[in-house]
C-alpha cells in the first residue's frame, strides 16, 4: 500500500514535471532575471553590465516622458476597454436573437478578430490617410466634413483614431465569449419576466445583464491586460507620434531597450508596467470578484 | 539476411543524408549575412560567392539575405545569442557599439588590398575608431530630389528649369502650392522614425554636420544646421498638413498620385515606380543629383565588418576583400558616388536599378555621369561616431522635430537644448 501510494505521488510529479519545467524556463526565469537586470546598466550587446541600483527607476519616475507615456496607456485603454468590450456585448445580444441570416452575420463579424494585427494597420493606414484615404473620401463627399481630417496625423486626433482600429480589431472577441454566455443562460426566467409584463430593457437589466456580469468583468479584466500591453497596433498606425499623442508604455519599452539599447532601463519600464497591472488585478480580486457571484 | 540488407541500406541511406546536409568534411563555413532588399540581387551575391569558393577550394559560403529594415533587429538578437556571423553588413547604432566594444576584428590591411585612395575620406572617416578602420564602406543611401517639370510650366516657369539654389526652389514650392486643389510644392516625411532621412540631406546641402569634421567633437548648434532647420520649417507650410504621419511610402506616393510637386527620396524608386506604373507624365520627372541646389547627399554608409567571434578571420577578410572587389558587381560608373569612380560597389542595390533605368532614362546616365566629380562630400552630417551611439539618438531627433515643427519652439533654442545633450554625452563618453 505504501509503496502504491509513493509510486502515484511520484507518478503525479512525473506528469506535472514538463509543465513545471515550461513554465520555469518561459516564465519565472525570465521574469526574475528581467526583474534582476533593471537594476543594472545592461547594454543590448554587450554581456558584462555594472549594477544600477534604484537609478533606472527615478530616472523614470521623475521623466515627464514616462508619465506622459504612462497617461497615455491607461487613456488608450479605458477607451478601447469600455467602448470595446460594451460594442461587443450588444453585438453578442443582437446575434443572441433570432434574426436572418445570423450564421453569416456571426461570421461576418468576427472578420476583424481573424484579421491579422499587420494586415489590419496597412489597410486602416491607407484608409486614414489624409490625402488618398477612403474615409476622408467618402465623409468628404457626404458633406460630413470640408477638409480631411488628420486622422493619424494631428495629435487631437491620433488616439482616437488608434484606439478606434484597436476597439474595431478587439470586439469581436467580446462577442464571441459573451454570445456563448448568452447561449448557456436559462430562459425561464426571461420569458417568467416577458410574461409579468418587463420591457426588453429591464429584462436585460435586471436578470441578462447580473446574470453574465461575472464573466464580462472577468473579459474585462482580460482586454483590459492586453489593452495596456498593446503594441503592434499603435506601433504600426503611428510609432507613438505624432508629437508623442499615442507614446505608451510598451512602445517606450521598445524605444529604450531596442533603440537606445538599454536593455536594463526598458526592463525597469517593463517592471513598471506590471505594477501598474498587477495594482488592477489585485483590485478585481479583492474588491470586485467577491460581489460579482450571482446567486439565484 | 533481407534484414541485414535492409538494415545496410538504411544505414547507409542515413550517412547520405548526413554527408549531404553537414558541412563538407575538412570545409571552412564562412557565415556571411548580407543586405538584401530586391531579390535581383541574390544571383550576383551568390556569384561572387560561387567564384571565391572555386578560388579556395576548402571554403563554403554560407551567405543569407536580409532587408535593411530588419538587420539591425537580428543584429541585436543573434549578438545577444553569442552566435554571430563570420562577416555581416552592418546597419545603424548597432555596429557602432560592436566598434567601441572592440567585438570587430581591424579592416585596416582590408582596405589596403582594395585600395584606400578608391573610397572617399568621409566613408573612411566613418568605418575608424581610435586610429583604427572597423569596417569596409558597402553601399551608400543617397537622397535626390524629384520633381515634375510640367507643374513648372503650369507656375509660370520654364519647362526645362532647375532650381540650382535653395531660394531659386522655395520660390518654386510657394507659387506651386495650392492647398484649395490639393496641390502642394513639397512633401516630406515627419512620422516617427524618418527624422534623419529628411534632417541629413538638408543639413548636407547647407553645409552642415553634427561632429566636427576634423575634432569629432559635437557641432550641432551652429550657424549652418540653424539655417537648415529653419529652411525645412520654410518649407513646412506648403507641404501636405497630414506628412507629419507620413511614413517612406506615404511620402512618395504622396508625390506619384500628384499631390507634391518635389520630393527627396531615393531617385531610382520614384523613377521606377512612375514608369512601371504607365503613369503619363513619367517622363515629366526630373532628378537632380548632387551637384544640383545640393538636395543630394549620402545619407549613411552601411560597412561589412567581421566579427571577432569568426574562426576564421584571416578567410573572413579573404573573403571579405575578394567580394568587395568582386567582378561581377563592377561597373565603370556607380550612381551612389559614395566612394570615387570605383568598381568597388558590389551590392549597391542602386547600381542594378540604374542598369533597368539606362534603357529608361538615358539623361538619369547622364546626370550620373555629371555627378562623380562631385562625390567628394565632406562628411555624413551625423558623422557617426562611437561616442554617438550612447546617444539616445532616436528618442532625440523624434524631440528635435516636435520642438521646430509641432510645437513651435524657436529653432535656435530647439538646436540649442539638442547640442547640449549632444554635448554631455560626448563628456560620458568614457563611462
Amino acid at each position: 500500500m505504501k509503496i502504491k501510494e509513493l509510486i502515484d505521488r511520484k507518478l503525479g510529479i512525473i506528469f506535472i514535471f514538463p509543465v513545471v519545467f515550461i513554465m520555469v524556463v518561459l516564465f519565472i526565469y525570465p521574469l526574475l532575471n528581467g526583474f534582476f537586470l533593471s537594476f543594472t546598466y545592461k547594454n543590448l550587446f554587450t554581456p558584462k553590465f555594472k549594477f544600477a541600483g534604484l537609478s533606472h527607476y527615478i530616472s523614470i519616475f521623475y521623466s515627464a516622458y514616462y508619465w506622459l507615456c504612462v497617461r497615455n496607456t491607461f487613456v488608450y485603454t479605458f477607451l478601447c476597454v469600455s467602448i470595446g468590450n460594451f460594442l461587443g456585448l450588444g453585438i453578442a445580444l443582437l446575434l443572441n436573437q433570432e434574426i436572418k441570416l445570423r450564421g453569416l452575420w456571426r461570421g461576418i463579424f468576427l472578420i476583424p478578430w481573424v484579421t491579422p494585427g499587420v494586415v489590419a494597420c496597412a489597410i486602416s493606414r491607407w484608409a486614414l490617410n489624409d490625402l488618398y484615404g477612403v474615409i476622408n473620401y467618402v465623409l468628404i463627399n457626404l458633406r460630413i466634413i470640408d477638409k480631411p481630417i488628420l486622422w493619424l496625423a494631428a495629435s487631437e486626433w491620433a488616439m482616437s483614431t488608434v484606439a478606434m482600429v484597436s476597439i474595431w480589431k478587439g470586439f469581436a472577441f467580446v462577442a464571441v465569449v459573451m454570445l456563448a454566455c448568452l447561449q448557456g443562460l436559462p430562459r425561464e426566467l426571461q420569458d417568467a419576466a416577458s410574461i409579468d409584463g418587463a420591457s426588453t430593457w429591464q429584462r436585460f437589466l435586471y436578470i441578462t445583464f447580473p446574470m453574465i456580469l461575472p464573466l464580462f468583468a472577468l473579459i474585462t479584466l482580460f482586454t483590459f491586460i492586453t489593452t495596456f500591453n498593446m503594441f503592434d497596433i499603435i506601433w504600426l498606425l503611428t510609432k507613438g507620434g505624432p508629437n508623442n499623442a499615442t507614446m505608451t508604455l510598451p512602445l517606450l519599452v521598445y524605444e529604450v531597450a531596442f533603440q537606445t539599447y538599454k536593455v536594463g532601463k526598458g526592463l525597469a519600464v517593463a517592471v513598471t508596467m506590471g505594477l501598474y497591472m498587477s495594482i488592477v488585478v489585485f483590485l478585481y480580486f479583492k474588491l470586485l470578484q467577491p460581489r460579482l457571484e450571482y446567486k439565484l | 539476411m533481407l534484414r541485414k540488407k535492409i538494415g545496410l541500406l538504411f544505414l547507409i541511406t542515413l550517412v547520405g543524408i548526413g554527408l549531404v546536409a553537414s558541412p563538407a568534411l575538412g570545409k571552412v563555413t564562412l557565415r556571411f549575412w548580407e543586405q538584401q532588399d530586391f531579390p535581383e540581387l541574390s544571383e550576383p551575391i551568390q556569384a561572387s560567392c560561387d567564384e571565391f569558393e572555386a578560388l579556395n577550394p576548402g571554403v563554403k559560403i554560407e551567405w543569407t539575405g536580409i532587408e535593411m529594415g530588419d538587420l539591425e533587429t537580428r543584429m541585436a538578437t543573434i549578438v545577444a545569442a553569442h552566435n554571430e556571423p563570420d562577416v555581416s553588413m552592418m546597419g545603424g547604432g548597432a555596429w557602432m557599439f560592436l566598434m567601441k566594444e572592440k567585438m570587430l576584428v581591424p579592416l585596416d590591411d582590408v582596405i589596403e588590398r582594395l585600395g584606400k585612395t578608391n573610397y572617399s575620406s568621409a566613408s573612411l572617416k566613418q568605418m575608424a575608431y581610435e586610429g583604427t578602420i572597423w569596417g569596409v564602406p558597402g553601399n551608400v543611401w543617397m537622397a535626390n530630389l524629384i520633381y515634375r517639370r510640367d507643374w513648372l510650366q503650369e507656375a509660370g516657369f520654364d519647362y526645362n528649369m532647375i532650381p540650382r539654389s535653395a531660394e531659386a526652389f522655395l520660390e518654386a514650392v510657394k507659387k506651386i502650392t495650392n492647398a484649395e486643389a490639393d496641390r502642394y510644392g513639397f512633401v516630406f516625411s515627419m512620422g516617427p522614425g524618418m527624422e534623419e532621412l529628411n534632417l541629413y540631406p538638408w543639413e548636407a546641402s547647407h553645409g552642415a554636420s553634427w561632429l566636427d569634421p576634423y575634432t569629432g567633437e559635437p557641432s550641432f548648434n551652429t550657424s549652418a544646421n540653424i539655417a537648415a532647420l529653419k529652411f525645412m520649417k520654410e518649407l513646412y507650410p506648403y507641404c501636405p498638413p497630414g506628412q507629419v504621419g507620413y511614413g517612406w511610402d506615404e511620402e512618395v506616393n504622396a508625390f506619384l498620385t500628384g499631390k507634391a510637386w518635389a520630393v527627396t527620396t531615393c531617385c531610382p524608386e520614384a523613377l521606377d515606380a512612375a514608369y512601371d506604373r504607365g503613369l503619363e507624365w513619367a517622363d515629366d520627372i526630373y532628378s537632380i543629383a548632387p551637384p544640383g541646389p545640393v538636395f543630394s547627399a549620402p545619407i549613411w554608409f552601411n560597412p561589412y565588418a567581421v566579427f571577432a567571434t569568426s574562426e576564421y578571420p584571416d578567410i573572413a577578410k579573404d573573403f571579405l576583400a575578394y567580394y568587395c572587389s568582386a567582378k561581377p558587381f563592377a561597373r565603370k560608373i556607380s550612381f551612389t558616388p559614395a566612394t570615387y569612380p570605383t568598381a568597388y560597389m558590389p551590392t549597391n542595390e542602386q547600381e542594378i536599378l540604374v542598369e533597368n533605368l539606362l534603357k529608361k532614362y538615358p539623361q538619369v546616365y547622364e546626370q550620373a555621369l555629371a555627378v562623380l566629380p562631385y562625390a567628394t562630400v565632406p562628411g555624413n552630417p551625423a558623422g557617426p561616431a562611437p561616442w554617438t551611439a550612447v546617444l539616445d539618438a532616436p528618442v532625440l531627433r523624434k524631440e528635435l522635430y516636435a520642438d521646430v515643427f509641432l510645437r513651435n519652439v524657436p529653432v535656435e533654442e530647439a538646436v540649442a537644448k539638442f547640442n547640449q545633450v549632444y554635448v554631455e554625452a560626448y563628456e560620458a563618453r568614457e563611462k
